[in-house]
């Protein structure tokens, strides 16, 4: 007869800093519960990195390694969100420093001043289905472009990684308040972006 | 309706909800009826939504299994360090490594500087010359008795200038490392068989000699507190006997037993005045040697013999400068 032994809380329910502590201490599993909960955001945020699927698979390899080779870092008072994060963007800057020597591609972490080319299909079409149209990633990706750097990392960092502005101070070593404001600043000048070419009313 | 619209500041502290008490109950009156407010903050939610949706990407699997592989495989690693961790070649190299330098950093405070090593090592006659004729060129310190000393210290005429050719390979000759003297010291044959083919080789020769370090600059530097802390440590045993100096030698001689007296090395300084005065009882500065000597045995605490240096001086100089006092002192 299987008796089923109470492992406590299940993996999925414990924080993340429960986890990463369990790690630590050599739970293999509470990694694999981390990770599976954070590739996608991270993968994202590095793949808008480095806009290059290969490249971004070798960093979001190399951010992880850094998670565990640092793993004694870490401070229990940090939010593991923020830490994770802080850990991605330096990896990706440092990505992004690299490859300045190489032809530029675009970066969330570096001001390139590239124009706007934005294609559209239709300028009376629904945003979202002209979009589509044109490939909704790349016409999303080249929108975010308009926006200074550090907006556009907030502008990622709380959208796609869904961190709170406290985490966001921490992990661009800035103010909640200059979190808020760039977060504000990246909303308004995208809004009138979407506006400018007929996206949004 | 109200007129007032909310700032867009407003407006997006209203779109993340962190607008509280009255004024977000007026705002919240306020975008019932005001579109475009109400259409303003739709748009940062359908912008925000837009990208939350459609840029999110997921690495392979494969990858996801590497780093799954690697993360444990730093576990294991980290729960088994153990004796062997020490055997990896790269930590067995540094560990190594470390030894060495530890080695090395003892045998150089041990061995690096001359002056210590000369004091250590004082134990014997063959030593003593060692000293004699490390010292040659090396400038005169100041010596206890006074400054005229000083100056005919200085003055004394230099040893002959040494033949062309041998003073050439002199100068081009490489000093060599201070453990091999150290080493040689305890091979009394070929210690003596080198100096005496060197002594051949460049009779009163001047060169700078190994290991020479310019003395005169010293003050209360780290050698000379290293010194008094090595003949502290480890006192030198007394000679045996004392080898005669080379007439040559002498002057040099002499300026490093002045040297070291003001160095407060009396043991050391004495040694090498009583050895000059066994290699010519004549020695043209008798008085100087003299005087200084009876100094040095003072401060070693043999004043009859102190006394009797200056008793000697009083009889071929009763003049010399201090002498009365000193005597005065030791009576």
């Amino acid at each position: 007869m299987s008796e089923k032994v109470n492992k406590g809380p299940t993996f999925e329910a414990l924080t993340d800093e429960m986890l990463f502590a369990r790690f630590k201490r050599g739970d293999q599993e509470a990694f694999d519960v981390l990770l599976k909960r954070y590739q996608a955001p991270i993968f994202s945020l590095v793949l808008k990195s480095t806009r290059n699927r290969a490249e971004a698979e070798d960093l979001f390899q190399e951010v992880f390694f850094k998670v565990v080779e640092r793993r004694d870092q870490f401070r229990e008072s940090v939010s593991f969100k923020a830490w994770l994060y802080t850990v991605s963007r330096n990896t990706c800057i440092d990505a992004a420093r690299k490859q300045k020597r190489r032809p530029a591609t675009s970066s969330i972490f570096v001001d390139e001043e590239k124009p706007l080319e934005i294609r559209l299909a239709s300028k009376n079409e629904n945003p979202l289905d002209a979009a589509a149209g044109l490939e909704l990633n790349t016409f999303l990706n080249e929108a975010v472009q308009v926006l200074p750097p550090e907006q556009r990392e907030t502008f990622y960092l709380k959208v796609t990684g869904e961190l709170t502005f406290e985490e966001i101070g921490e992990a661009m070593n800035c103010s909640v308040n200059t979190a808020k404001s760039r977060m504000r600043y990246a909303l308004e000048r995208l809004r009138e972006v979407f506006k400018k070419r007929g996206y949004l009313k | 309706m109200s007129i007032n619209h909310p700032t867009t500041e407003e407006l997006f502290e209203a779109h993340i909800k962190q607008v509280e008490g009255e004024r977000a109950r007026e705002i919240h009156k306020h975008l019932e009826a005001c579109e475009s407010c109400r259409q303003a903050l739709l748009d940062f939610e359908s912008l925000e939504e837009t990208f939350k949706k459609e840029t999110l990407e997921q690495p392979s699997t494969a990858l996801l299994e590497a780093i799954r592989r690697r993360a444990g495989q730093v576990m294991v690693k980290k729960q088994k360090p153990g004796f062997f961790w020490l055997l990896a070649p790269s930590r067995a190299v540094g560990l190594v490594m470390a030894v060495l330098i530890v080695a090395g950093l003892g045998l150089f405070y041990k061995y690096g500087f001359e002056e210590e090593s000369l004091v250590r090592l004082a134990s014997s006659d063959r030593e003593v010359e060692k000293v004699v004729k490390k010292d040659k060129k090396i400038p005169s310190q100041l010596p206890i008795g006074g400054a005229e000393e000083l100056e005919s210290a200085d003055v004394a005429p230099p040893p002959p200038a040494p033949p062309a050719a041998p003073a050439v390979r002199v100068l081009t000759a490489k000093p060599q490392p201070k453990e091999r003297v150290a080493f040689k010291a305890t091979r009394p044959v070929s210690f003596e068989e080198q100096k005496r083919k060197k002594r051949d080789r460049y009779p009163e020769t001047v060169a700078r000699p190994r290991g020479y370090r310019d003395t005169s600059r010293v003050g209360t530097s780290v050698t000379q507190i290293l010194a008094l802390k090595s003949e502290k440590a480890a006192p030198a045993k007394p000679a045996a006997s004392l080898t005669r100096l080379p007439r040559s030698e002498l002057d040099v001689s002499f300026r490093r037993a002045l040297n070291l007296e003001s160095l407060r090395r009396y043991e050391k300084a004495e040694k090498i005045f009583n050895a000059i005065w066994l290699s010519d009882p004549n020695y043209h500065q008798k008085e100087k040697l003299l005087f200084h000597w009876a100094f040095c045995l003072e401060k070693l605490g043999r004043k009859k013999e102190a006394i009797k240096k200056l008793t000697l001086l009083a009889k071929s100089q009763p003049n010399y400068p201090g002498l009365q006092d000193a005597l005065t002192r030791l009576k």
